[in-house]
């Protein structure tokens, strides 16, 4: 009696029982139906949720979206935490390895409610929507045996990767004749799974289609062949280097997780497209059925996995997946943060905060363009279900979704402001803040406007039409992706300000050389302007002339263009390299490096500027030519100003150290209202991307002919966006409350060890951090 | 404890705010009426009634099309007020030129069947139309019953003034009677329900007919001197084209020619041989059933398809 109370004592084991009841109290209605319907012989189509206020439609809602919210963060987290791991290794810097374990943890505590809501979401297709399901089972039978099959060893693999985490740091008494090539071995794995996960995810349908489908006659042949490569290597690696070993037991952990999810999407992208558009030789598009949407027989089963926005969705939910891992990580850090009782608690859960943010932040850029790609396969494959998503019901859940952006922006570019107050040196960016604030709001005004406001009949007819005079331009695309291009453009700008922030640079950003970077502005200006007047309208800006299609000498032209710069970046980025290895090949490189960023940002800012106005006269296959060119250039500035910034610093002397923990508190709370909006944007986007399919279970085959068969209103919606988010935090709360309760003490080491190996004064001065002498901690940056 | 408090208090509070902002929206909750989802009776009112709430309803026409005056045009530029009137015009030059039966009600059906069947070229109403923009309107998205159908186009005729009578109603279901209970039609297609075929029989005849001298199958291992290159290769061809299009192709090769690609003599027409006096309708049959099992590449697409999705 005495060991139960004791065992029942340990915190592990109440945190097991607690789960365990949160099984029972979930699973439980839905059992209870299930059992009471046991007597029925006849498979109904729909039965009803117990309690008949909630109803059937409802109570999936809300599982399935608990269940999607904790599975992006649980699949998302160890995409960074592996490659934080290897940047720890590669460094050879022992913090990194710490935040990499420490987010697993997190992902492990996660874990369990995960399945948790995946087994009630089942449970509640399987007894409220029978017939559904059933169907649903027909089609992809063989593809759930994988997907068990898969979970189990995905399991495994976490388990593995964290428990023996400590086990397989590098000791130093490793055996090996050859540990390079053992090294070698494991790297090898690693890039293997990693293509495959590029190749799964970025080219589902060539994968498909060009390495599946060609080995059909030999899958089991080229399944051994890929396992027997991936054993060997880790058998060859584990002798040479424990901690390669490891980090290829994540990157495997990742080719898993990433495996089950673009499974799952494989079902939920069939029901809302069974099928994809093909054309015939004489260019007449058709809808290629993969089922007959008359009996809903089987027709091809290939079909089914190159669905029209089976691929679009894998992309999108899979950045989307590590920006909700890293912001989800981010709020984590900055509860432990406002709970921390020491200096040095709160400079590791301050840096722990920013880098999850960072994490979220590179993920939140790209993923604007991959819902606009999922957006244009939506039209592709039905047009009536584009002109809903966009014109119809809705078309306010998209200006729902565009002021949670709004705020996430907001939020990251303030969180990074207020960063710049803890660098040394930051003060000096702080007179650009009011700009960069000004044009984001700009920005996110025209970003919010809806094309036809909300207006009575009466109003209406007032205003001459549904589209108000003025501003109704600023509700179609071509401005909207101006101006998301516009704010991701000054957010990364508030980066660069940031890591900058505490760098001696040899020529300041601002200060010098303004005439000549003026006069280079004005000469791209009239270039830009001159070349496009020329080329766009032949002569004319009338917007009549300025709408003809844009040719391929416009075309042409921008690739010169890009070609150019990225040309003059790689010499200018040669030259900056060979000034820091000491070579004294001007003294002018880092003026000349720094002018080509400006030059960079304005051109970009000003080709963003005239393309939107350019697609906005012009018919939608130059609008699209148009959107495509911003955002080449938008991502093409990234890059090369990044490439160049780091080339500019290498030989950049340090003001100080970041002063870790001293982030006002108010920061904190910034990361949690960015992380709240984040869900609350999943939340809403999944009820835009179910609600697609219309009165259909599986679009064109199975119509929903329950009562309960409705588009759900806006307030209704946000009540249940609210209270999903809502539950999430709390269970987060939850799990990682109960998750810490037998790490206190570890806790402390922690700690302590990243104050030890990152030398960081935690609150120290500025003039203490430069007498330690010891790199930035922001070197993750 | 009241660090974890603070924070409850702030999610619930950005929670509410967009909670807020949300129901400051006026959007409502849509989904098919009591009137939608129950039977529809047959006369005139009923129809009218049931028409106006197919019409309104969730992802519907009104997502489209305006109805009342005043209120501006949306994507199609003709306000459905009018559509009957515009009907009659129309159904007059289209009796001149090609249908002689054609009346307003038989073009009202056609166009709600078939929304291609008739193309408006008109720049002052902002046509051409971009074609398949409108699907039919008995397949999905709103996949509505023939009843339903009914209803929507009484309602309409209803809004433009006219008096629905029973003999108008009945006018829309003798309209109605080429297209009860079939499929949607697609791509501005007619439907033909071909027979089914069998494909090893068809393949014997591919070879028998010597098919494979102009036409390449890849894999297809009809000898050695396959050449292939006079007509398009049939490869991937079941997997891009409808049994009725090969059909037509067999039966009339002329009918559609791919041009610039030498598929056509110096006359415009195919240079396909005719089969009629040697080819049975068995054989026809199994030649179609094999050539759509020929899906070498399941998935074929132009490449200026980012174009064409994009247009809408």
């Amino acid at each position: 009696m005495s060991m139960k109370c004791k065992s029942f004592s340990n915190p592990k084991t109440k945190a097991s029982f607690a789960l365990l009841f949160f099984v029972g109290l979930l699973v439980w209605p839905f059992l209870s139906t299930a059992l009471s319907q046991e007597a029925r012989s006849l498979i109904p189509d729909y039965r009803p949720f117990p309690i008949g206020a909630i109803g059937s439609r409802t109570a999936i809602w809300f599982v399935a979206q608990l269940h999607l919210t904790f599975a992006a963060f649980i699949l998302g987290v160890p995409l960074f935490a592996v490659i934080i791991e290897t940047v720890g290794h590669l460094t050879k810097n022992k913090r990194y390895d710490k935040l990499a374990k420490d987010f697993i943890r997190l992902c492990l505590m996660a874990y369990s409610i995960t399945a948790l809501f995946g087994g009630a979401l089942l449970f509640s297709l399987i007894i409220l929507y029978p017939k559904f399901w059933n169907y649903m089972v027909q089609i992809f039978s063989p593809t759930m045996y994988f997907y068990a099959f898969l979970l189990l060893i995905e399991t495994f693999t976490l388990y593995i990767y964290y428990y023996l985490w400590d086990f397989l740091q590098e000791s130093g008494k490793e055996r090996n004749r050859y540990p390079g090539l053992g090294e070698a071995a494991g790297w090898a794995f690693v890039a293997t799974c990693t293509s495959f996960i590029i190749g799964e995810v970025f080219f589902s349908r060539l994968l498909i289609q060009e390495i599946f489908l060609p080995l059909s006659g030999s899958p089991v042949t080229a399944l051994s062949l890929f396992l027997g490569f991936l054993i060997l290597a880790a058998a060859f690696c584990f002798p040479a280097s424990r901690k390669v070993f490891h980090i290829c037991l994540g990157t495997l952990l990742n080719l898993l997780g990433t495996t089950l999810m673009v499974t799952a999407n494989l079902w939920l992208t069939f029901m809302t497209s069974p099928g994809h558009t093909a054309y015939n030789e004489t260019g007449e598009k058709f809808t290629q059925w993969a089922i007959n949407p008359k009996t809903g027989e089987l027709l091809s089963f290939v079909t089914t996995i190159l669905n029209e926005t089976w691929q679009p969705i894998n992309i999108h939910r899979f950045i989307a997946n590590v920006c909700v891992g890293g912001i989800i990580a981010a709020a984590y850090a900055a509860f432990r943060f406002l709970n921390a009782k020491t200096q040095e608690e709160r400079a590791y859960y301050d840096w722990m905060g920013y880098t999850g943010n960072f994490v979220a932040m590179i993920a939140l850029i790209p993923l604007p363009f991959a819902g606009y790609y999922l957006g244009r396969e939506v039209y592709a494959w039905n047009e009536q279900m584009g002109v809903n998503m966009m014109g119809g019901h809705f078309s306010w859940f998209f200006i729902m979704q565009a002021v949670l952006i709004a705020v996430m922006f907001l939020g990251a570019n303030y969180y990074l402001w207020l960063g710049l107050g803890r660098i040394p040196g930051g003060q000096r960016y702080m007179k650009f803040i009011g700009w960069m604030e000004l044009l984001l709001v700009v920005s996110f005004l025209v970003w919010i406007t809806p094309h036809n406001p909300v207006a009575t009949r009466a109003e209406v007819v007032e205003i001459g039409g549904p589209f108000h005079p003025l501003l109704a331009p600023f509700g179609v695309m071509a401005f909207k992706l101006t101006v998301i291009n516009a704010i991701i453009l000054t957010t990364f700008l508030s980066f660069i300000f940031y890591r900058r922030a505490n760098k001696q640079s040899l020529v300041e950003f601002t200060p010098r050389g303004k005439l000549v970077q003026g006069a280079g502005i004005a000469f791209l200006m009239i270039l830009v302007l001159g070349v496009g007047y020329l080329d766009f309208t032949g002569g004319s800006l009338s917007p009549r002339e300025v709408g003809k299609p844009m040719d391929l000498l416009n075309t042409n032209m921008l690739k010169s263009l890009l070609f150019l710069t990225i040309i003059a970046s790689i010499i200018i980025n040669y030259g900056l390299w060979l000034q820091a290895k000491g070579k004294k090949v001007s003294q002018q490189w880092d003026r000349v490096g720094i002018t080509f960023q400006q030059l960079l940002f304005a051109f970009t800012f000003i080709i963003n500027l005239w393309l939107g106005y350019h697609g906005y006269l012009s018919d939608d296959a130059t609008r699209l030519n148009d959107a495509i060119w911003q955002v080449v250039w938008v991502l093409s500035c990234m890059v090369l100003v990044t490439a160049t910034d780091i080339f500019c610093l290498i030989p950049a002397g340090s003001i100080g150290e970041i002063r870790w923990g001293e982030m006002p508190v108010r920061s904190q709370y910034v990361l949690f209202m960015i992380a709240v909006a984040f869900v609350l944007t999943m939340s809403l986007m999944g009820t835009v991307r179910s609600g697609l399919r219309g009165p259909w279970h599986v679009f064109g085959y199975m119509k929903d002919t329950s009562l309960e068969s409705f588009h759900p209103s806006l307030a209704f919606s946000s009540q249940m966006w609210a209270l999903t988010t809502f539950v999430f935090f709390l269970l987060v709360a939850l799990i990682f409350w109960l998750g810490s309760l037998g790490e206190k003490g570890a806790e402390t080491g922690k700690v302590a060890e990243f104050s030890e190996t990152g030398k960081v004064p935690a609150g120290a001065s500025s003039e203490a951090a430069v007498k330690t002498g010891n790199p930035s901690p922001d070197s993750a940056s | 404890m009241w660090t974890f408090i603070k924070i409850t208090t702030w999610v619930f509070f950005i929670c509410f705010l967009i909670v807020g902002v949300a129901h400051w929206i006026p959007a409502e909750r849509t989904g098919p009426s009591a009137i939608e989802r129950g039977p529809i009776g047959e006369s005139p009112e009923e129809l009218v009634k049931a028409g106006k709430a197919v019409f309104f309803g969730p992802d519907a026409c009104h997502v489209c099309h305006a109805l009342d005056p005043g209120v501006p045009n949306k994507r199609c530029p003709i306000n459905m007020k009018e559509v009957f009137l515009r009907a009659s015009s129309r159904a007059e030059e289209i009796k001149k030129s090609r249908d002689p039966e054609m009346t307003p009600i038989k073009y009202l059906v056609e166009s709600v069947y078939n929304p291609n069947a008739y193309i408006v070229q008109d720049k002052k109403l902002g046509g051409p139309f971009v074609k398949n923009l409108m699907k039919p309107i008995n397949g999905p998205p709103l996949a509505l019953s023939d009843q339903q159908i009914k209803a929507v186009l009484t309602f309409l005729i209803s809004k433009s003034g006219t008096t629905v009578d029973a003999k108008m109603i009945r006018g829309i279901e003798v309209a109605q009677a080429p297209y009860k209970g079939k499929e949607a039609v697609v791509a501005g297609g007619e439907e033909f329900k071909v027979p089914e075929g069998d494909p090893e029989m068809g393949k014997d005849v591919f070879a028998e007919m010597k098919c494979w001298q102009c036409h390449l199958v890849r894999g297809g291992n009809f000898g050695e001197t396959q050449p292939g290159k006079v007509g398009p290769e049939l490869t991937n061809i079941g997997g891009i084209q409808t049994l009725q299009y090969l059909m037509e192709s067999i039966v009339n090769p002329s009918a559609v020619v791919v041009p610039g690609k030498g598929y056509s003599g110096p006359d415009g027409e195919s240079k396909m041989p005719e089969f009629h006096d040697i080819m049975t309708l068995r054989q026809l049959v199994d030649l179609i059933a094999y050539m759509k099992t020929l899906k070498g590449n399941d998935r074929e697409k132009p490449k200026d398809k980012n174009l064409s999705a994009s247009s809408q």
